[in-house]
């Protein structure tokens, strides 16, 4: 005896049986099992349903008839119902079940008389009599609210991922062993490395190799929780060779509670880094401009006042009768000297101004081989009293300077002169010259064996405006400190390297700009 | 006999100075040092007590006023100190403070009032 148990399809159910009374027995009985299962697909939250071989709905319980907006669904083609798109894969499934086979899983959309779209998830069994197949069943459940969660959590993730990749700033994720499990596409551009150079690797990948050690150690600690995240500049280096300065802003990312690696924003803070040094800079030039004309102010005031104050003094004098002859002479003597002094001095400070402008002065093309050779010409008694060794070492990439040509003449006689001067008596005295080329710098190094000098007690005048060193040699305090004004006049640098009793390296830094 | 020491690197300001104070007073007597290194080397042949009168320039080119007057500290010796400086900066003044025994600031040239106020103190 076969029975199905749907409903809406019972009246095809024939049973035979000779004894009758047996037969309302089992009837009555299958009555009742009937109602009670017809009770329950009815009541159900399910969407159940049968159609014949001919996909017709025989039969649909209330949940299917109310989640798709019908009154009355039977008599119409399940086909129908179906979403468009989905029509022809229903249609391979309908030929599955009508070989007998069931669809255990599948998502189906239906569309609802409003014109609202239904999402399911279900199954379709055939329906058999007397092993054959009669048309389907249908099991669903109406996912349609979970499937616009989901998808509206797809287009924020979505959104999301957008955002990260075109956001300005770099962004990676680096797991606890510190290896980059995620970068977007401005980190990919930032280190000019793509995806398969940088994924599962570490950061030596791209930053500078001493500061890898130090970062290390800052995530190591930030991964144990022993710092608050805040942000640090580092050096990096691009995949072409070039040095940038970055910034890292790191943030810990959790998973229930665990920590299970850092996300980090990167920038690229070259260009700030060079705006603070070029500030830094030009706040150092300012300062030193400022010292240099409070020196000029108290020279003025001082060594110029002194020989004023004498000749007024002097001349006051003078109106006294009561000085004698060899007096008056004497006064007149120092009066004179004094207004010598004067007129020194006027004429000291007009060079240094001179020396400190570089407007108007016109560079030439020249050699530094034919200035040593006439420097040392102007200087030759003072090299042959002080049978002083000049050793020239000018390399072929080092001789050619675009400049002003009588300023360096200039600094170069005042450093020889100064070499010769301040020379030791003991030894024989050696001039050293040197000419060298390091990338767009030209290097000129002059070094002597003279007395040198002690720079930790007088290194930060030694460029100083009548700052005197020495005072067993005659000398005004002026040379050094006009050929540093003419080295910056040229653009360039001057620095000095000395021990006392062993001798002085002189080395200025030009432009190379042949 | 009142003796006054002038410490100052500038000969004719010495020269000056000598004459003004010899118009005042003829009998001072009167010793004149352009190297104030000279002077603290030789201090012990200097007859100074507290009754001399040091006359100290500060811009000096090998040792200025106020290491001289560090290194005249350290020999123990005591005078009356008064500065004669060509400019009368307020930075200097400022610096007086440290120095309790400097009497006064003159600005040179020394006039005759400043030669009869010291030889009064």
């Amino acid at each position: 005896m076969t029975a199905t148990l749907i409903p809406g399809i019972e009246k095809k159910i024939v049973i035979k049986h000779e004894d009758v009374t047996e037969r309302t027995k089992i009837e009555s009985k299958l009555k009742i099992n009937e109602q009670n299962y017809r009770t329950l697909i009815e009541n159900s939250q399910d969407l159940i349903f049968t159609t014949n071989i001919n996909c017709v709905v025989t039969f649909s319980n209330k949940k299917f008839k109310d989640v798709l907006k019908f009154i009355e669904i039977e008599k119409i083609n399940l086909r129908n119902i179906i979403i468009k798109e989905l029509r022809e894969d229903f249609r391979k499934n309908f030929l599955t079940i009508l070989k007998g086979n069931a669809i255990k899983t599948v998502e189906l959309i239906f569309v609802a008389k409003n014109g609202e779209k239904i999402f399911v998830e279900g199954s379709f069994i055939p329906l058999k009599k007397d092993d054959e197949v009669i048309g389907l069943q249908g099991f669903f459940k109406n996912i349609t609210e979970r499937k616009i969660a989901e998808d509206r959590l797809i287009k924020s993730q979505l959104r999301y991922k957008n955002l990260v990749e075109n956001i300005n700033d770099a962004i990676i994720i680096k797991n606890i062993y510190g290896n980059i499990t995620y970068a977007n596409r401005r980190f990919f551009e930032l280190v000019g490395y793509d995806e398969s150079e940088l994924i599962g690797f570490k950061i030596d990948k791209y930053v500078y190799k001493i500061w890898v050690q130090r970062i290390n150690t800052y995530y190591k600690d930030l991964l144990n929780n022993r710092l608050v995240p805040k942000s640090f500049d580092y050096l990096a280096k691009h995949a072409n060779g070039k040095i940038k300065w970055f910034e890292d802003k790191p943030t810990l990312l959790y998973d229930s509670l665990k920590i299970v690696g850092t996300q980090i924003v990167i920038r690229d803070i070259t260009e700030i880094k060079q705006k603070e040094d070029e500030f830094k800079k030009l706040i150092e030039d300012l300062k030193n401009k400022n010292n240099e004309m409070m020196q000029f102010n108290y020279i003025v005031s001082h060594n110029l006042r002194a020989p004023i104050a004498n000749i007024i003094g002097l001349s006051n004098l003078l109106e006294n009768t009561s000085i004698n002859e060899l007096e008056q002479n004497k006064i007149i003597k120092f009066i004179k000297n004094s207004s010598v002094k004067m007129d020194e001095i006027v004429k000291d400070l007009s060079l240094v101004l001179n020396s400190k402008t570089n407007l108007n002065i016109k560079t030439e093309r020249f050699f530094i081989h034919n200035i040593i050779h006439s420097i040392t010409e102007t200087l030759e008694k003072q090299i042959k009293e002080s049978s002083c060794i000049i050793i020239v070492e000018i390399d072929s990439s080092a001789n050619e300077l675009n400049t002003v040509k009588s300023y360096l003449e200039s600094i170069l006689y005042n450093l020889f002169s100064n070499g010769i001067k301040y020379r030791a008596n003991k030894r024989q005295l050696i001039i050293k010259l040197r000419t060298k080329k390091n990338n767009d710098k030209l290097i000129i190094e002059i070094e002597d064996n003279g007395i040198g000098i002690d720079l930790k007690q007088h290194g930060s005048h030694i460029f100083g405006l009548y700052k005197r060193f020495n005072f067993d040699v005659d000398g005004k305090g002026l040379g050094l400190h006009m050929t540093k004004n003419q080295v910056e006049a040229l653009g360039g640098k001057i620095y000095i390297e000395s021990k006392p009793n062993k001798g002085t390296m002189f080395k200025i830094e030009l432009k190379s700009n042949i | 006999m009142t003796k006054i020491i002038i410490v100052d690197d500038d000969e004719a300001s010495n020269y000056l100075t000598e004459l003004i104070i010899k118009s005042v007073d003829a009998n001072c007597k009167i010793q004149s040092f352009t190297n104030p290194k000279e002077v603290i080397d030789t201090i012990n042949l200097l007859e100074i007590d507290e009754n001399t009168i040091l006359l100290l320039d500060l811009n000096m080119p090998e040792m200025n006023g106020w290491e001289f007057l560090d290194k005249f500290e350290n020999t123990g010796k005591i005078c009356k100190f008064f500065i004669l400086t060509c400019s009368s900066s307020i930075t200097e003044k400022e610096n007086l403070e440290k120095y309790p025994n400097i009497k006064y600031f003159f600005t040179k040239p020394l006039a005759k009032q400043n030669i009869e106020f010291f030889l009064k103190i």
